[in-house]
């Protein structure tokens, strides 16, 4: 990559182009889209945890007046078995029967049949009268008992995958993936220190402010046009196709403004059923989900438990790493639990190893990633363990991850050696930060923590134009959930040279723009950001050739400067021309500049790392902790937009103080979700949080042409730890669960004073 | 570098080495990701379909999720990650 210091557009801070949309309210989200003679849809959900349906009966409820069509699993097609395009295998399967329930349901909310009506009231006296007939079963929700023996299986023809003789009989487990490497054995036995610890985090939910909605029109043979806020509209657009048997020419999604995802909108849920009731009711249908309905059925992020073993030398060496993770896989296999198992221990150079990581079916919604998926739970265990040992070894928590930290060339436990990477730059920038510098207040503590994700390139297409007044739009396909259309702006402006108020980034519908992969894995800045790049490196070779036949000169004498194209060598007299002037005499010297270009960023993601600082002060009378105050750092590579940059790390700090202190799923004795709301399911609130203080650090990608890396994922993993490292720090009391809610922190401040 | 087909060293998961007696690398001669597979499997019959089911290629230190003509070159380090997915 070119390493220019001169930018003029990228790392400034312009106000976003959707912005004033959103504030004055003029921005489209899901649920703000109608059509004349569009029909309410809603859906009928389990009240069981586990059952068999042994019938459905909707003869009364089609009967009422104003009912337009109800569909249930018998609907559907079946599905095949399948791996669609896109960043991860998906088994087409399971996730038609997560969206409609056949035989039985496997949660509390599973849906078991969908109506379309005239009016909400109608559509909701129809579900009242269709009869389901359900046997109920007995079902597991904890992670360890679904591993027994003798627990309600789920599925079964499910065997799991990944151990060595293929098992005989069927398990709630699906799937166990181990890492290993050097000698464990040799490994504890050359460490002065082992720590050993059993930790567990709770289920919890992104709570994106923005409920799961779509709009479906189009009748049998029409071509289906859907409005949703997904994470994908490609993907919306595949999976439709494949549950239902369509072709994707069939099937057009514009994606309305999106009111977060985090990872939870990068499946569907909705948008099936509002194709069939379009297509039985010859109406459009809108569904939108009720809060209640976001937690009983989209996809939370996976509890787990985690059993860790760690040694290390008395001079702060780690010797070797024992972990076995159990995540909770909801009720079909999916839980990227690998990445937690890769992702635990990269942050460090270790030979001696094994990671096993293990996902476990249980009757609870089916879990969705939640930014870097399952990676907050396994930092939470290693972070936590390297914090104590670090402790025990009376060696500063920073200078203890520098003395083990991965650098470039190194393997990480995943196995291919690091390329150009910035989490020492991270430490050092911790260890300097004026934060950790401070005095820490009496009474306080002070937690460190570390975090690695992957990140993710994948396809993108964009496009770039140049308007007849030299003004240009930038095409995108990929949905705008961090403040990417400013960044796309951006790096438009910084290539074609005009001022980035003069560019409009849009994200285009299916049938606009060639195919994109989803916005997640971290990666719209830096691969869609790397197709606009191309786009505009296109059009500037256009603009060049242009003045090259207006000026009768050779294109080698034209040069591409500060948005004017300028003769050289031999050609100086020929001035220059700007992008305004050759865009104004396009239609009679050759035609519109414009290009689309499309890119397969696999393998150039740039992985990403970060460390955190926070201070907290702990009620030991009621276990309350209050975030005094905390830092974020991390290595963004290059930062396009500062401020989103800086807005995503604070989102994943916010988000990760929730998870940490308070956020879980509460079920009862019979598996019913009992906190499906923001008054039981307790997320931070701008008065529990202080402002969360970033230091980005600027080591580039050397795979991206400005040297971007992805940035949304990472800040999410270090918070579960750092504030259990801060409440040791404060309470000299380990906290090993998720939520560290006041009870349960009062409890264990109660057992030290015992 | 044999012929024309350049020669990669191929890390095999401890995991996947019930496959190969034990053997943690293998040299095959593969000019691209999918030739690399091709070769393994040859070499040891199952291995490239295991690998494919829970795996993703890693050619040089970059992760390819859908890989079959990124290029192996001479002195190529290749490793296979699980599949991972971001949010």
């Amino acid at each position: 990559m070119s390493e220019p210091t001169d930018y003029k557009w990228i790392g400034t801070r312009p106000v976003r182009p959707d912005g004033v949309d959103k504030v004055i309210g003029r921005a489209q989200f899901g649920a703000d889209k109608n059509l004349p003679g569009t029909l309410c849809g809603k859906v009928l959900r389990s009240p069981h945890a586990h059952a068999l349906i042994c019938g459905i009966d909707c003869r009364q409820a089609i009967q009422l007046d104003g009912v337009k069509a109800i569909i249930t699993g018998d609907d559907f097609p079946v599905a095949s078995i399948g791996t669609a395009s896109g960043e991860s295998p998906v088994d087409f399967i399971d996730m038609s029967r997560n969206v409609m329930a056949r035989d039985k349901v496997l949660y509390h909310g599973h849906a078991v049949a969908a109506v379309a009506a005239t009016t909400p009231e109608i559509a909701n006296a129809a579900l009242d009268l269709i009869d389901v007939d359900y046997e109920a079963l007995p079902h597991v929700l904890d992670v360890l008992e679904a591993m027994s023996d003798d627990a309600p299986l789920l599925h079964k023809d499910q065997y799991t995958s990944g151990v060595d003789p293929r098992p005989e009989k069927p398990s709630n487990v699906a799937s166990v993936r181990k890492l290993a490497g050097g000698d464990l054995e040799a490994g504890f036995a050359a460490a002065d220190v082992i720590v050993e610890r059993e930790l567990r985090t709770a289920m919890v939910h992104q709570g994106y402010i923005e409920p799961h909605a779509v709009l479906a029109s189009g009748g049998k043979g029409d071509q289906f046009t859907l409005w949703c806020c997904t994470q994908g509209h490609f993907m919306v657009r595949t999976y439709c196709a494949a549950l239902l048997g369509l072709p994707e020419s069939q099937i057009k999604v514009i994606p309305s403004e999106i009111g977060g995802g985090f990872g939870g909108k990068t499946t569907v849920y909705l948008e099936p059923l509002a194709i069939l009731l379009a297509e039985r009711s010859g109406r459009p249908v809108k569904l939108v989900m009720s809060r209640e309905e976001v937690f009983q059925a989209s996809g939370p992020a996976p509890g787990s438990v985690l059993r860790l073993k760690v040694g290390a030398t008395k001079d702060g060496k780690l010797t070797a790493v024992k972990a076995w993770l159990a995540y909770e896989a909801g009720a079909f296999k999916g839980a990227m639990v690998a990445a937690g198992a890769s992702c635990m221990f990269a942050p460090y150079e270790i030979d001696n190893f094994l990671i096993e990581a293990l996902e476990v079916c249980v009757n609870k919604p089916k879990v969705a990633a939640y930014r870097a998926p399952c990676a907050p739970n396994a930092a939470f265990a290693s972070e936590s363990v390297i914090d104590e040992l670090a402790a025990r070894l009376e060696i500063d928590p920073i200078e203890f991850r520098m003395r083990n930290a991965v650098r470039e060339g190194v393997n990480g436990v995943h196995g291919p050696k690091f390329k150009r990477i910035g989490y020492i730059e991270t430490l050092e920038a911790a260890r300097n930060s004026e934060h950790f510098c401070s005095p820490l207040p009496a009474g306080h503590g002070r937690g460190i923590a570390s975090g690695f994700w992957f990140n993710y390139g994948g396809n993108s297409s964009a496009a770039v134009s140049i308007n007849e007044d030299g003004t240009a739009a930038v095409v995108v396909g990929t949905p705008d959930i961090g403040g990417s259309r400013a960044s796309m702006a951006l790096m438009a402006a910084e290539v074609l040279g005009i001022d980035v108020a003069k560019i409009r980034p849009i994200v285009a519908d299916t049938d606009s723009i060639g195919y994109n992969e989803l916005t997640g894995g971290s990666r719209v800045t830096m691969a869609t950001g790397a197709a606009v790049i191309k786009a505009a490196e296109d059009v500037v070779d256009q603009l060049r050739q242009r003045a090259a036949l207006i000026w009768d000169v050779a294109v080698e004498e034209v040069v591409w400067r500060d948005g004017c194209v300028i003769g050289i060598d031999g050609a100086e007299d020929k001035g220059s021309l700007t992008l305004q002037a050759l865009a104004q005499q396009a239609l009679t010297t050759g035609g519109p500049f414009t290009s689309q270009v499309a890119l397969d960023m696999s393998g150039r993601e740039g992985v990403g790392f970060s460390t955190h600082v926070v201070d907290v002060a702990v009620d030991e009378e009621t276990g309350k902790v209050d975030i005094i105050r905390y830092t974020a750092v991390q290595d963004a590579g290059k930062a396009i937009h500062p401020s989103y940059v800086e807005g995503q790390m604070q989102g994943g700090v916010a988000q990760g103080v929730g998870w940490a202190l308070n956020e879980e799923y509460i079920y009862d004795e019979n598996g019913v979700l009992e906190n499906p709301g923001f008054l039981d399911y307790r997320m931070p609130v701008a008065l529990d949080l202080p402002m969360i203080e970033t230091i980005i650090v600027e080591v580039p990608n050397p795979d991206h042409p400005y040297g971007v890396r992805g940035v949304g994922e990472v800040p999410i993993v270090p918070p579960l730890a750092a504030v259990a490292n801060a409440i040791a720090s404060a309470t000299n009391v380990r906290m090993n669960e998720t939520p560290m809610s006041p009870p349960r922190l009062l409890a264990a401040l109660q057992e030290r004073d015992r | 570098m044999i012929g024309s087909i350049d020669v990669a060293r191929v890390v095999i998961p401890e995991v996947f080495r019930n496959f190969t007696n034990g053997d943690g690398t293998a040299d095959v001669s593969a000019k691209d990701a999918r030739s690399v597979l091709k070769a393994l499997d040859a070499q040891y019959p199952g291995l490239a379909k295991a690998l494919t089911e829970q795996c993703l290629i890693a050619i040089d230190g970059n992760i390819y999720p859908k890989a079959m003509l990124q290029p192996v070159l001479e002195e190529s380090e290749v490793f296979f990650v699980f599949k991972i997915a971001g949010g």
